[in-house]
């Protein structure tokens, strides 16, 4: 039995919607635009009150993250983050492109949502189920995706913003079109996804979809993200100084990775999470001194070395007793981790050497080249602060931009 | 009617009408327990200013990791909370929406009553944080990046407003001669500093004059432009340092001659200068000179509590408790200072 209340915020009618496994309990709708409207909350709070039910009960969340009104979207991201944090439950994110994917009920289509001005975000979903999204002038972009669909003899069914203005453009290159007449996603998109287990895992706290999110990039994250996940290394900005990641799940990466670097595979590489709160999951201990600093100086420059309990660690972890964990500030390297999951990450300079500030020198150091380079422009080059907290005292190995006094003082709170 | 205070309780106090994510809590006799900001002034000074689609992003990211973060540094849990204060306006609809439906996630997930509080109540209950410091009645000025105003405190909780900008706020235009000079956002401390080691030699106009006890600062700000058009040589080096030495002399100036008309004017044991502006040295040095000639008091938040942070908004929000001002907290970017 698990209870999900689901919100949907993404346009002028704000919806709620509270299922019991994938039976529908109580379901409200209303405009913020009406007389008497106060907020999502209260939306969220009828349905609770309707269903009989209390929010302790809540076993988790789900919301549409977006593309879609700013201050709309936002709404419902914080108050569902702000339920999950409190109650200590998951978010489920779907995005509102994917939701109004659901809602055209048909394939190929074609959603498109405003992004200011003449720019669009835009998914286009072929035949067999694969969604290509875009973000950008909705001549370019519209233009783009036709070239995708050549050859289709499928009408193209069309939902979201300037729908008639997409059907001219499609037509110009021969691709006919089915207006859905859908404006906006609802609720109803969302309660039908999570009964269908139509979506991703639930996470700690959902992130709204823009512009900058990792999933609408053309340019070097999404690249990077590729790699990743075909079992490459990635040199990466990130808010300290560059690192060469790989991913965990790719262990053969690991291997190139310290070829890179002109160094024998002698240490444990550490990782980078989104969030603190992935470490539970991972089965790395949080000390209650570990704790302090995470809560002090995460996401930022600092690395804690924790215990592994190996009846819970994935089997990446399986023969670790110790490991480096840091979150990172930089939002676009964050966006990637809440993206792929943790990355394990090592400074990028070659053996003996020190790590330059920007791309260029440190690909003139390493022994090769890297499957994906994303340019950051010149990084700090002052590494993390390495505390050790898998010992009985908490000890400093590293001083880095934390200052040590810093580190002393939070511990000795 | 006096506010009735409960003698103890802990008040979370949440901020985030602009840029800054603020967070605290606070007891009612203005005890400040923890306190974080978490600052985007590093997203911002990329664009010299603040992109209202980004703060609202970056609360998104900020505001639980902060919230947990005061909670540890107090040693506190959720249970040990007795309400909860929310800024609900003015401010960017964007920042407001962030923080009003995440406090009111985080009272229905805890169990714990929300109050949307008004802004520029907060900047006024600023001045007795840590400590009480306003004898009443007083005259406050109120400066920082969205607002420039005169309001009369006859007694705690009633408020009159008697003065506001016309159009830019001094911050505003702190803001914009900053960028002019080519200094980083914000503008308000890059400009002290640099006017500190410059000599006031440009006569810039002292705007509003006749404008009774309102301001107005756009036309020095188009003076500034203008000179700076056409003296390019003075944009940069010593030639910048006495452009901002003038024009930080210009809005002392106007800010001086407005508080002495408004102290003769309205009676009052003090005056109180709050909001990001009143962080500034010149400030002040200003209105301390202002006060021993007036024969009345000056209280200042110490400088933390100057610029929006949480722990103003957690007092104010004892204040709204105490009058049964109960109520979920809807943003609200149009707002004066006399609202509740």
């Amino acid at each position: 039995m698990t209870l999900t209340l689901a919100v949907e915020t993404s346009s002028r009618v704000y919806g709620a919607a509270l299922l019991d496994d994938d039976r529908v309990l109580a379901r409200a709708s209303a405009d913020r635009g009406d007389p008497g409207f106060v907020d999502v909350g209260v939306l969220a709070g009828g349905v609770i009150r309707d269903a009989g039910r209390s929010v302790a009960d809540l076993d988790r969340l789900a919301v549409d993250v977006g593309p879609g009104n700013l201050a709309s979207v936002r709404a419902g991201i914080a108050y569902v983050n702000a339920v999950a944090f409190a109650r200590g439950v998951p978010v489920v994110a779907l995005d509102s492109l994917s939701l109004l994917t659901t809602q055209a009920g048909r394939l190929p289509a074609l959603v498109l949502r405003p992004a200011g001005g003449t720019a669009v975000y835009a998914s286009l979903t072929s035949a067999d189920g694969h969604a290509t999204l875009r973000h950008g002038d909705v001549d370019v972009v519209v233009k783009e995706l036709a070239e995708r669909l050549a050859g289709t003899t499928e009408p193209v069914a069309l939902a979201g913003s300037r729908r008639d203005y997409a059907a001219a453009l499609l037509a110009g290159h021969g691709l006919a079109t089915h207006d859905t007449g859908l404006d906006a996603p609802d609720v109803d998109a969302l309660t039908v996804r999570l009964r269908a287990g139509e979506h991703d895992p639930a996470v700690v706290s959902a992130a709204p979809l823009t512009e900058s999110s990792v999933r609408f990039r053309g340019d070097g994250f999404t690249a990077a993200r590729e790699a990743l996940l075909d079992g490459g290394v990635a040199l990466l900005p990130t808010d300290t100084v560059y690192g060469l990641a790989v991913h965990p799940r790719r262990p053969a990466a690991i291997d190139t990775l310290f070829a890179l670097k002109d160094r024998p595979r002698t240490r444990e590489l550490p990782i980078m999470v989104a969030t603190p709160d992935e470490l539970p999951a991972l089965g790395v201990q949080v000390t209650e001194a570990a704790r302090r600093l995470l809560a002090a100086f995460s996401p930022g420059p600092l690395t804690v070395a924790l215990g592994i309990d190996a009846t819970t660690a994935p089997g990446w972890l399986q023969g670790r007793d110790e490991i480096g964990v840091r979150v990172p500030s930089d939002p676009d390297l964050r966006a990637l981790l809440s993206d792929v999951g943790p990355l394990l990450v090592t400074s990028a300079n070659a053996h003996g050497e020190p790590t330059a500030q920007a791309p260029g020198p440190i690909l003139d150091q390493l022994a090769g080249r890297p499957d994906a380079v994303v340019d950051g422009g010149v990084r700090s080059g002052v590494p993390s602060t390495v505390v050790n907290c898998h010992l009985d005292v908490p000890r400093i190995e590293r001083e880095g931009a934390v200052p040590a006094s810093e580190i002393e003082r939070v511990i000795n709170a | 009617m006096t506010a009735v205070l409960p003698d103890d309780g802990l008040m979370l106090g949440i901020e985030t009408s602009c840029d800054d994510t603020g967070v605290a809590v606070v007891r009612p006799d203005g005890e400040v327990v923890a306190a974080a900001v978490a600052s985007q002034v590093e997203l911002h000074d990329r664009y010299g200013g603040v992109y209202p689609e980004m703060a609202s992003r970056a609360h998104v990211d900020a505001i639980l990791p902060t919230v947990r973060k005061v909670l540890t540094d107090a040693d506190l849990r959720p249970s040990d909370l007795t309400a909860i204060g929310v800024t609900r306006g003015p401010g960017l609809i964007g920042s407001l929406v962030v923080g009003t439906n995440s406090a009111v996630g985080l009272g229905d997930g805890w169990g714990l009553p929300v109050y949307g509080v008004n802004h520029l109540r907060g900047h006024l209950r600023s001045a007795d944080l840590d400590e009480r410091r306003v004898d009443y009645p007083a005259m406050v000025l109120l400066v920082s990046g969205g607002h420039t105003l005169l309001a009369h405190l006859p007694a705690p909780g009633a408020v009159e407003l008697v003065g506001s900008t016309r159009d830019d706020s001094v911050g505003e235009a702190y803001d914009k001669v900053a960028r002019m000079l080519g200094l980083p956002y914000p503008g308000g401390p890059a400009i002290d500093k640099l006017a500190k080691t410059g000599t006031p030699d440009v006569a810039f106009p002292r705007p509003a004059k006749d404008l009774e006890l309102d301001f107005s600062f756009s036309g020095l700000k188009s003076s500034v432009s203008r000179f700076l058009a056409a003296n390019p040589d003075r944009a940069g080096g010593s030639g910048a340092a006495d452009v901002a030495a003038s024009f930080v002399d210009a809005c002392l100036d106007v800010l001086v001659a407005k508080c002495r008309k408004a102290l003769a004017r309205y009676p009052s044991r003090c005056l109180v200068v709050v909001g990001g502006v009143a962080a500034s040295p010149q400030v002040r040095a200003a209105a301390q000179q202002l006060c021993d000639e007036a024969g009345v008091s000056l209280c200042l938040p110490p400088l933390r509590w100057s610029t929006d942070n949480g722990a103003m908004i957690g007092l104010a929000a004892w204040d709204y408790l105490a009058r049964g001002l109960d109520g979920r907290p809807r943003p609200d970017t149009s707002l004066t200072i006399a609202d509740w």
